[in-house]
């Protein structure tokens, strides 16, 4: 009896020693691999009581249960369906809280911002049940300016791509009409491997719109000094920049000598 | 007979008992129908399908596969005791921790068949919708005649193959089967102290859970500046010492996202997986040492 109570406790011991030593051992570990997964801007943010009153208990609990992925998914979904259906403030509830539990996801920051800055704002404007005009518009540049914030905390959670850096501007440009920080943040998005051709050539025209003409004058030639190779890029349309070019000289009455031999370019369309 | 062969004949058996459980096959031909119909996203873009398909996919092979390692192990030691063959089976020269050991590995061996045979019908899943949406792309490029429509249809057709091929995902695979491992060997050290097989399940689903929130404990834990009182700071403790991080696996979700994932914080996550089921082992074969049969 005694050889059977002391084996037990020998063993327990042995359990208990083990699980402090790794506990001891893995807790840096843990913190280290923690620290990490922040500076690598991996996972989501973590769920708070806010997050579990939006969704419903059986999301609540995959939640919980490591399914960060298909629940996002899932809220998406149903945003969708909350869009059919027009509502708006409870589409953009969830899709506040989808980018939140996903915001390394470009879709779900992008789609969003979209959805607001466009589709919920046009039908502000447009609303039959509002006859004054004045309180429409107040709703679109309200709901515009919903989607303008999204995308700025996206690019705040994936700064590393071009993609919401391109919306992003493309928002600012079409919606707010800010051409400057259009102009800046299609910078910011051509910098980027694999960002499309037309980036680096809405800086240019995003500068002539904001009236900085000669910061797009010196942005034109800039670029085409950095690809002496014109014939391998199709898609730059150099023919179009070498008008722009030779527009802006004329506006900005540059002297002859000065002005950049664009002639040899064919039209790469 | 060594150990080694005395642990690997008491495995090839109870993957053979496994594989004959009527509760196992059911759950994982759920799972597969499940998986089959995962290119119900047909009507999102192209971009949406994938992603949902993709965490669709290892959510369901997550899911089923921690419920399979959670009900096949705990019930292994209760029907043994049932059944009265773990006496006959303990009064050979077999030691408790060889047995142990043929068991745990029996289910290891079924659970990889099982994501094995699920990952065969994700990736079928995959390569259908990536052949449907790949023979749209095509149409469109027939039609092209713009050199820039053209290239856009190349582009979209690229894109399209490089979303459904990414061998990131066998990464992912890789670390969903050492989450469902790492469980089957939690769930084994508390069948090892328990007296029901219901005991077994609610316990390590709970410490499932807790696993997900421990960083979210060991913050509070660690942080003086967290309002916590002394009874809750010990509780956070214990917690945090001696559940492990399945957060650590939340790179599952990076992956399906097509982000960035350095392999040295994939190994860092793999390492500590291998050292959380080893110490979970060692603790399952030191309880069962001391059990009173």
């Amino acid at each position: 009896m005694t050889s059977i109570a002391s084996r037990r406790w020998r063993a327990w011991l042995a359990a208990a020693l083990l699980l402090g030593g790794w506990g001891a051992f893995k807790l840096p570990l843990e913190r280290a691999l923690g620290a990490e997964q922040v500076r690598l801007r991996y996972g989501g943010a973590r769920v708070t009581p806010e997050m579990r009153d939006l969704v419903s208990q059986g999301a609540a609990m995959a939640l919980l249960s490591g399914f960060r992925g298909a629940v996002a998914d899932y809220l998406w979904v149903v945003a969708h369906t909350y869009w059919e259906q027009r509502e708006w403030f409870r589409m953009h509830r969830l899709m506040e809280l989808v980018c939140l539990l996903q915001p390394r996801s470009v879709l779900f920051w992008d789609m969003s911002s979209w959805h607001m800055a466009w589709n919920i704002a046009h039908d502000a404007r447009n609303d039959p049940d509002e006859p004054r005009l004045a309180k429409r518009l107040w709703a679109e540049r309200k709901w515009i300016d919903a989607g303008r914030q999204l995308l700025q905390r996206g690019v705040e959670n994936i700064p590393d791509r071009y993609e919401l850096w391109a919306r992003l501007a493309w928002l600012l440009d079409q919606r707010v009409g800010d051409h400057a920080a259009a102009a800046e943040n299609w910078r910011r998005a051509a910098s980027f491997p694999g960002a499309p051709a037309y980036a680096s050539r809405q800086v240019g025209y995003q500068l002539e719109m904001a009236g900085k003409l000669d910061e797009a004058y010196r942005y034109w030639r800039e670029l085409w000094a950095a690809h002496p190779q014109k014939s391998g890029e199709p898609f730059m349309l150099w023919d179009r920049i070498a008008d722009r070019i030779r527009q802006l000289e004329d506006r900005l009455q540059i002297p002859p000598g000065q002005r950049l031999d664009t002639s040899g370019v064919r039209d790469h369309r | 007979m060594n150990p080694l062969a005395r642990i690997a004949a008491i495995a090839r058996n109870t993957l053979l008992e496994a594989l004959r459980q009527r509760v196992l096959n059911v759950i994982l031909v759920f799972g597969l129908v499940v998986l089959a119909g995962a290119n119900l996203f047909s009507e999102f873009s192209f971009d949406d399908q994938f992603k949902f398909i993709k965490d669709y996919c290892l959510g369901v092979m997550s899911l089923i596969g921690v419920i399979m390692a959670i009900v096949a192990v705990a019930q292994l030691l209760p029907a043994e005791m049932e059944a009265r063959t773990i006496f006959t089976i303990l009064s050979k020269p077999v030691r408790r921790w060889e047995f142990l050991m043929g068991k745990y590995l029996g289910v290891v061996a079924m659970l990889l068949l099982t994501l094995l045979l699920m990952t065969a019908v994700s990736a079928a899943v995959l390569f259908a919708q990536e052949h449907s949406l790949v023979s749209d792309a095509r149409e469109g490029l027939a039609r092209a005649r713009d050199p820039q429509a053209i290239e856009a249809a190349k582009a979209s057709i690229a894109k399209i193959a490089a979303a459904a091929r990414d061998p990131w995902l066998l990464a992912a695979v890789v670390l969903v089967s050492l989450k469902v491992l790492l469980v089957a060997a939690i769930a084994l050290a508390i069948s090892t102290i328990a007296t029901s097989m219901m005991f077994t399940v609610v316990v390590t689903s709970l410490i499932y859970i807790a696993g997900h929130l421990e960083s979210t404990a060991r913050a509070v834990w660690l942080d003086p500046a967290q309002p916590a009182g002394p009874a809750a700071k010990v509780f956070l403790a214990i917690v945090s010492i001696l559940i492990p991080d399945l957060g650590v696996f939340n790179l599952i979700d990076e992956i399906v996202l097509g982000n960035t994932v350095t392999i040295v914080y994939l190994l860092k996550a793999m390492a500590y997986a291998g050292g959380c089921l080893t110490v979970v082992l060692l603790v399952a074969c030191a309880l069962f040492e001391s059990r009173e049969l």
